[in-house]
Order: structure tokens, then C-alpha cells, then sequence
């Protein structure tokens, strides 16, 4: 992997980065932190499949985010589907909702899906 | 002087028996199949047992895959898909320890906000690392 593959990842996705003796960088979603990769400095070439396996992602997954066919709300769903992202239910027990009186839906931050109030 | 004899590495297949041969004062080391003698005798996998960070220790080593690719040592520690890279092995060993340590204090700081996978390794590496602060 190039130097400016790896760029191109940390911009669609958002990563957080910091240089220390290593670019450092970390995806966050809903406040944790998901996954982590890094790369050394300069315009070395960078061992590919290695950050391709702390980006939890398979050779198409990640020659998609490099060829911007994946975007960031993809690879949300790709690590949802990996089990990387731990997925929280609406904590909604209103018993007019549906699932027995659980919302079961998505939450967003809030704890609470877009249709429930907390 | 008699030649020095050494093993030969597992993976070099040979027709004829391994021999190194060294010079009267010991000093040019070649193989019979050509190439470093140093390279040759790369191990693929270590048990390393130091961070090279006076502010962490290993109370267990890890084990420690080395890979050559095209003049780059890569040191992968595959339990939590960590890598560290280098011109020789112990400068990518070093790469890799330094790395661990910073991978240390990164998920100490946040380890109440870590997701599912981050969890593992912060697990993983308190079997390994202690700080000594």
C-alpha cells in the first residue's frame, strides 16, 4: 500500500490520526473506539495486509475504500456485520411499541431510535 | 585451519551437504547456495521478551512473526494484529515494541470507551505488558 492509499483512507473515513514515531490513526463511532491501524512515516511502501486486518476489512472491502466505491457509511456497515461495532437497541419500553413493549430498533446516541423519545 | 560447519536452515533444500567455509582470520562468511549468510538464517518466528521502553516490561513474550518483503523487515504479532517495520530485524522488532507501548497507554487512556475488538486486544495486552509506573 502506498503512503497516499492510506491517506485517502484516513480522510473517507474520518480517522482520528497523530504522529508520534508512526502515523497513528483510530476510527471512532458513538464515542468508542473501533479499530486502529498505522503507517510508518515517509514514502515507504506500507505492509497492506496487515492494515487491511486492523481495518477489519477483506481485499474488495479495502480496494473499494481506496478506489472510493466503499464510503464511511459502508464500512459502518461492514464492521456492524464483522461484530466490530456492538450494535445498541432502542432502550424504548413503551408497551404501544412493537417487540412486547421493546422498540428493538437501532439506537442512536441517545440511546433511543429516531422514532422513540426518551 | 579446519572449515566451520554449521545446520542448515530447514527451509533450504540442498543437493550436496551444508558447509561454511570462513577465512584463515575468520572473517568472509559465504554459503554454498549463494546470498547472505546473515539473510539466510532469518528465523520466521521469535519470542520476544522486551519493549525496548523502560516504562513498560513483558511478564509474558510474545510471539513474533518476521517477514521479508523486498528489502522491508516486517514484525507482526498476530494476536492483536499488530506490525512494526525495519531495514534489519531488530530495527523492526524495536518498530513493533514501540508500537505496543504507544498501543498500551492508547487503550489504557480509553479503556471505558473501547469497542467489541479494541476490548480483545486491551485484554489481550494486559497478559502480556505491565507498566512499570
Amino acid at each position: 500500500m502506498k503512503t497516499h492509499e492510506f491517506e485517502t483512507i484516513v480522510t473517507k473515513l474520518g480517522l482520528e490520526t497523530r504522529n508520534s514515531g508512526d502515523r497513528l490513526a483510530w476510527f471512532e463511532y458513538q464515542g468508542k473506539k473501533v479499530v486502529r491501524t498505522k503507517r510508518s512515516m515517509g514514502n515507504k511502501e506500507q505492509p497492506g495486509d496487515l492494515i487491511r486486518q486492523q481495518l477489519k476489512l477483506n481485499e474488495e472491502e479495502l480496494a473499494g475504500l481506496i478506489k472510493c466505491t466503499v464510503s464511511r457509511t459502508d464500512y459502518i456497515g461492514i464492521l456492524k456485520g464483522k461484530g466490530v461495532i456492538a450494535t445498541i437497541k432502542c432502550a424504548c419500553r413503551n408497551p404501544k411499541h412493537q417487540h412486547q413493549g421493546f422498540c428493538g430498533r437501532e439506537a442512536a446516541d441517545s440511546g433511543f431510535c429516531s422514532q422513540c423519545t426518551p | 585451519m579446519a572449515p566451520m560447519l554449521a545446520q542448515a536452515p530447514p527451509d533450504v533444500q540442498l543437493s550436496k551437504s551444508f558447509e561454511v567455509k570462513g577465512d584463515p582470520r575468520g572473517h568472509s562468511l559465504k554459503t554454498l547456495w549463494g546470498g547472505s549468510f546473515a539473510h539466510s538464517l532469518r528465523p520466521e518466528q521469535i519470542l520476544l521478551g522486551t519493549l525496548g521502553n523502560l516504562g513498560f516490561r513483558f511478564i509474558k513474550p510474545i510471539i513474533v512473526q518476521l517477514e521479508n518483503r523486498e528489502g522491508v523487515v516486517v514484525a507482526s504479532w498476530p494476536e492483536v494484529d499488530e506490525f512494526g517495520t525495519g531495514t534489519s530485524m531488530s530495527s523492526a522488532t524495536e518498530d513493533l515494541g514501540r508500537t505496543v507501548a504507544e498501543l498500551y497507554c492508547s487503550l489504557k487512556a480509553d479503556q471505558a470507551n473501547l469497542g467489541p475488538d479494541l476490548e480483545r486486544v486491551w485484554l489481550k495486552l494486559q497478559e502480556h505488558v505491565v507498566s512499570r509506573r
